[in-house]
C-alpha cells in the first residue's frame, strides 16, 4: 500500500524533473567551442645558419635553412631545407637534410619530414652510410634518431631495407631494425664487378 | 662461381653493430649466396673491416641449408642444430644432430665439415668423441 509519504514523494520528484526540463529549454543555445587560434609566427628568418658549440668549445651542431617560422605558443620552430651537421664524440659528423623540419624550443628534439637523407662521410676507420626515409626524429644531443617508416641503407654497394629504424649515431654505429629486413653483402671488389 | 655471389641477408629484425663488425638478424632468417641457401632462427655475421661478411654463425630447431644442383652436381641438403659458414674459406660445419645428402649419399655425426667449393665432405668426426659417423652410399643404378 503506497503510503501518503511517499505519494508526496513521487509528486515532488516529477515536478523537479519536469522544472528541470523546461528551465534547460529556457537556457540560450550553447555557443560553439571556442575555433583553436590559427597558429601563426611571431618571427621569420630566411637564409638561418647556427652553430652550436660544446661546453668544451667544440663546434657540436650546424644548421643551415631556407626559412625559419618560430611560434610563440610552444617556442618551435619550422625550418625550410633544413640541414643539419651533427658532429658525434667520435668519428665523421653526420649530414642530415630534409624538405622540410620542426625543431623543439630547446634544440632537443628535431623532426625531419620529406626526402629525409642522412650521410656519414668516411674516414679512416670507418665507411660512409646513408639512411634514407620520409620522416625522421633525431635527438641531437644522445646522437640518437629513428623512424618507424620505410627505411633504406646503402653503404658502398652493400645495402640493407626494412621498417623502422632505431640509430645510435656515436661512434661506433649501433642500428636496430624492427621490422622484415632484407640485406646485401657483396663478396668481391665494387669495382672488380 | 656461386661463392662470388652477394650474400643476401632476410629476418624479422636486425641489430648492426659496428663495435663488433656483426650483424644480427632473428627471426624467420633466410641466407641467400648464388644456388645457396640456409634458413635459420637467428644468425650472426662477422664482417671483415671492409665490411665483407667472414664468418656466418646460424642456429636453428634446425637450421637448413641447401646447395641447389649446377651443372652435373648433386643437389645437396644438410641440417643441424648450428651451423658455421667460413665465407673466405668457402666451409660449412655443420654442428649437433648434424646430417648431410648429397644426392642418395647420407652422412650423420655430430660434427660435418663440408667444403662447398668441391662439394666435398672433409671430415665426420664426432665432437663428443664416440667416433660414430654413419655413412650411407648408394651406389648409382647402373
Amino acid at each position: 500500500m503506497i503510503t501518503s509519504r511517499q505519494l508526496l514523494l513521487a509528486i515532488v520528484l516529477a515536478g523537479l524533473g519536469a522544472a528541470s526540463w523546461w528551465w534547460n529549454d529556457l537556457l540560450p543555445p550553447k555557443e560553439p567551442p571556442p575555433t583553436p587560434r590559427e597558429r601563426r609566427p611571431d618571427y621569420v628568418v630566411e637564409q638561418v645558419e647556427a652553430t652550436q658549440m660544446g661546453i668544451d668549445g667544440q663546434v657540436r651542431r650546424h644548421l643551415v635553412t631556407k626559412t625559419l617560422r618560430h611560434y610563440p605558443g610552444d617556442g618551435s620552430s619550422e625550418l625550410d631545407e633544413p640541414r643539419l651537421t651533427l658532429y658525434t664524440e667520435e668519428g665523421p659528423p653526420w649530414v642530415a637534410s630534409a624538405d622540410n623540419g620542426w625543431v623543439s624550443e630547446d634544440g632537443s628534439e628535431l623532426r625531419l619530414r620529406g626526402n629525409v637523407i642522412i650521410d656519414r662521410q668516411a674516414d679512416a676507420s670507418t665507411h660512409a652510410v646513408r639512411i634514407e626515409t620520409d620522416a625522421l626524429q633525431v635527438r641531437p644531443r644522445e646522437e640518437y634518431a629513428e623512424t618507424d617508416l620505410p627505411v633504406r641503407l646503402t653503404s658502398g654497394s652493400d645495402w640493407v631495407r626494412s621498417v623502422g629504424l632505431r640509430a645510435w649515431l656515436g661512434e661506433p654505429l649501433r642500428i636496430e631494425l624492427q621490422g622484415r629486413t632484407r640485406a646485401q653483402f657483396n663478396i668481391v671488389d665494387d669495382n672488380a664487378e | 662461381a656461386d661463392q662470388d655471389e652477394p650474400i643476401q641477408i632476410e629476418a624479422d629484425s636486425v641489430e648492426l653493430d659496428e663495435q663488433e663488425s656483426t650483424s644480427l638478424y632473428v627471426g624467420n632468417v633466410i641466407v641467400v649466396q648464388g644456388q645457396m641457401s640456409i634458413a635459420a632462427d637467428r644468425v650472426l655475421v662477422h664482417h671483415r673491416p671492409d665490411r665483407r661478411p667472414e664468418h656466418i654463425t646460424a642456429w636453428g630447431q634446425p637450421v637448413r641449408y641447401r646447395q641447389q644442383p649446377t651443372g652435373d652436381a648433386k643437389e645437396n641438403r644438410a641440417r643441424a642444430l648450428r651451423m658455421e659458414y667460413d665465407v673466405t674459406k668457402e666451409q660449412i660445419t655443420l654442428i649437433d644432430q648434424a646430417e648431410l645428402l648429397q644426392g642418395n649419399d647420407r652422412f650423420s655425426s655430430d660434427r660435418i665439415v663440408y667444403d662447398r667449393a668441391h662439394a666435398q665432405v672433409k671430415a665426420g668426426a664426432s665432437a663428443k668423441g664416440s667416433g660414430r659417423v654413419k655413412i650411407t652410399i648408394v651406389p648409382e643404378a647402373k
